[in-house]
């Protein structure tokens, strides 16, 4: 007999789906009443891929990184090189590039930092991160320095998008976006489902009884490390294209705080947690840059999340959830 | 058939000598009690054969091959393997998580990523007959805070038969538990190990556990054993009964 796990909110894959369904559905509503918004919810779709990568690590297998603008910085910058010095335009090159550069750095790297948990893992991938930054930003003569790496609209299957008009170019992008999402959300759900997922979880749980049950600790980590590394770039090359320009901001020490803050903004505890946050965090951050002082209230949102909501957004939803039923039962 | 033999191992903690030239030998099927007062050796000697250290001196024979210097590892793989003090589990997971994961690390799929765990229905039926043994079925989807002590404890031992275990050793199974739920799971504990016939060392702090159900009991104390024998014979020994019943261990 198949056990069939109880899954509750959150972690179930068709709600997650379903919500990318719905934004997709509602977009050209959206986009319609207010391109600027569109624009945010392409923004928050190409940053759940990243989180959902972050979230592996942090949630699954117990390591908070606070340096994953390295990822960011090397989907980007393998778009930049791959147009600046190679001419390509082609997205589907572009990715396959920042899976393929991603991949052999996150292993390099990984080698000696998955040896190390808790604030050493932390701090050890911010100091990484910081090193990638400061290379692109002082080797001008290759990576343009704060000047950045223009790139031109990407070219899809062959097909150039160069004489598209801006709405028809963004709707694009948006679809695109929204299909990779899909597809990468639910090999993410997979992969946390899987024998693997389970080990990932044993491993944070109890590292030294799954060392005696025989688990290769070290291995499954590095594995975990390297997927994550591959998702958040992905973003990076996605990111890259949807701005055309890639500067070592996107590799600051600043952006890996973002990732942290959202994946917590959503609950980083449920599956759905970096999905809810990506698209929550990009709505408040348009709502916040109007204003002069927008990283205050991006600050205040942090402290109230902490203190009011340590489960995030997510937790919020199940709570509610739950209390509904409750309530609904004790009217009947 | 001999299982494991130990000649002379040898462990020091600075000053203090853990283990001091112990040579014992068990035979494949047998149960072994090891009892002493606190600080008598007993955990040393389990982390000794399970890799969780190395000796200082001496030799560890498995099967007739020397695994004085292997890593844990490569022990849990020839089937030699532990549980700890305290209950050692998967607090984050379900009773059916934590034994799915180290079915899935004996089968040597715990790094295949595209099956979802529900899929491996031959690991599923293997951890439910499992539960059952271990009389954990009802608990089967239900958190670890969520359960007793007890049922942790078991939990704790069962992860390790699930290994398929050659040699099991169990560090003080009913160790935290209430006085009157001790026997319960020490007799379920013996039941399994007779019915699966797996050469087990059971460390014990309790006396009463210990000579209640008779067998093979090693007494340590000091780094050094002081008697090994038949469970009533190993109680009329004189230094025995110093050292278990006079002011060491009132």
């Amino acid at each position: 007999m198949v056990r069939m796990l109880r899954r509750a909110f959150g972690d179930d894959i068709r709600v997650t789906l379903l919500l990318i369904i719905i934004i997709a559905i509602a977009y050209p509503v959206v986009y319609v009443v207010s391109p600027g918004w569109g624009v945010v919810l392409g923004h928050g779709i190409t940053w759940v891929i990243a989180l959902i990568g972050f979230n592996l690590l942090f949630n699954y297998a117990g390591l908070l990184s606070f340096g994953h603008a390295l990822f960011l910085g090397i989907g980007a910058y393998t778009v930049g090189f791959m147009y600046k010095y190679l001419g390509i335009t082609n997205v589907e090159l572009h990715l396959l590039g920042s899976i393929l550069s991603s991949a052999v750095i996150a292993f390099i790297i990984g080698f000696v930092v998955v040896k190390y948990t808790r604030i050493f893992f932390a701090i050890l991938m911010l100091a990484i991160a910081q090193i990638f930054w400061s290379l692109y930003y002082k080797f001008y003569w290759i990576t343009g320095g704060t000047d950045g790496i223009k790139v031109p609209r990407f070219s899809i299957l062959g097909i150039s998008l160069e004489n598209l008009d801006f709405t028809s170019y963004h709707h694009i992008y948006f679809y695109l976006v929204t299909g990779i999402a899909l597809v990468l959300v639910y090999i993410m759900w997979r992969i946390v489902n899987s024998p693997f997922g389970l080990a990932l979880k044993a491993i944070r749980d109890n590292e030294t009884r799954a060392r005696f049950i025989g688990i290769n600790v070290y291995k499954m980590r590095l594995y975990a490390f390297i997927i994550s590394a591959i998702y958040t770039s992905i973003t990076g090359a996605l990111a890259a294209n949807h701005h055309r320009l890639v500067t070592p901001d996107i590799a600051y020490w600043t952006t890996s705080g973002k990732v942290v803050f959202a994946a917590l903004l959503g609950g980083a505890k449920v599956f759905i947690g970096p999905v809810l946050g990506s698209l929550i965090y990009h709505i408040i951050e348009s709502f916040a840059m109007r204003f002069i002082y927008w990283q205050l209230i991006m600050g205040f949102f942090i402290i109230i999340i902490i203190i009011v909501m340590p489960g995030g957004f997510a937790q919020l939803i199940k709570t509610s959830i739950e209390r509904g039923s409750r309530l609904i039962r004790r009217g009947e | 058939m001999e299982i494991l033999k130990l000649i002379d191992v040898k462990k020091y903690f600075g000053g203090v000598r853990a283990l001091e030239n112990i040579t014992t030998t068990l035979e494949e099927g047998e149960l072994v009690m090891v009892i002493g007062p606190n600080g008598a050796g007993k955990t040393t000697l389990v982390n000794v054969i399970s890799g969780y250290i190395f000796p200082d001196g001496g030799r560890i024979i498995y099967l007739g091959e020397e695994i004085t210097r292997h890593p844990p590892l490569k022990r849990i793989e020839k089937g030699i393997v532990r549980s700890f003090q305290l209950v050692n589990i998967f607090d984050g997971l379900t009773v059916y998580e934590n034994l799915m994961t180290a079915l899935f690390s004996r089968w040597k799929n715990y790094s295949k990523m595209y099956k979802l765990v529900d899929q491996y229905v031959e690991v599923s039926n293997e951890a439910e007959n499992i539960l059952k043994l271990f009389g954990l079925i009802d608990v089967a989807d239900k958190n670890i805070k969520s359960i007793s002590y007890g049922d942790r404890k078991l939990l704790d031992v069962a992860i390790s038969f699930a290994m398929n275990p050659k040699l099991v050793m169990l560090d003080e199974p009913t160790s935290g538990v209430a006085t009157k739920d001790k026997y319960e799971i020490m007799e379920k504990i013996l039941e399994i190990i007779r019915k699966t016939k797996v050469t087990s060392i059971i460390i014990e702090h309790d006396m009463d556990i210990v000579f209640r159900y008779g067998g093979r009991v090693i007494v340590m104390h000091q780094g050094r054993i002081i008697a090994d024998g038949e469970a009533e014979e190993v109680r009329r020994n004189e230094e025995v009964k110093k050292v278990l019943l006079g002011g060491v261990y009132a």
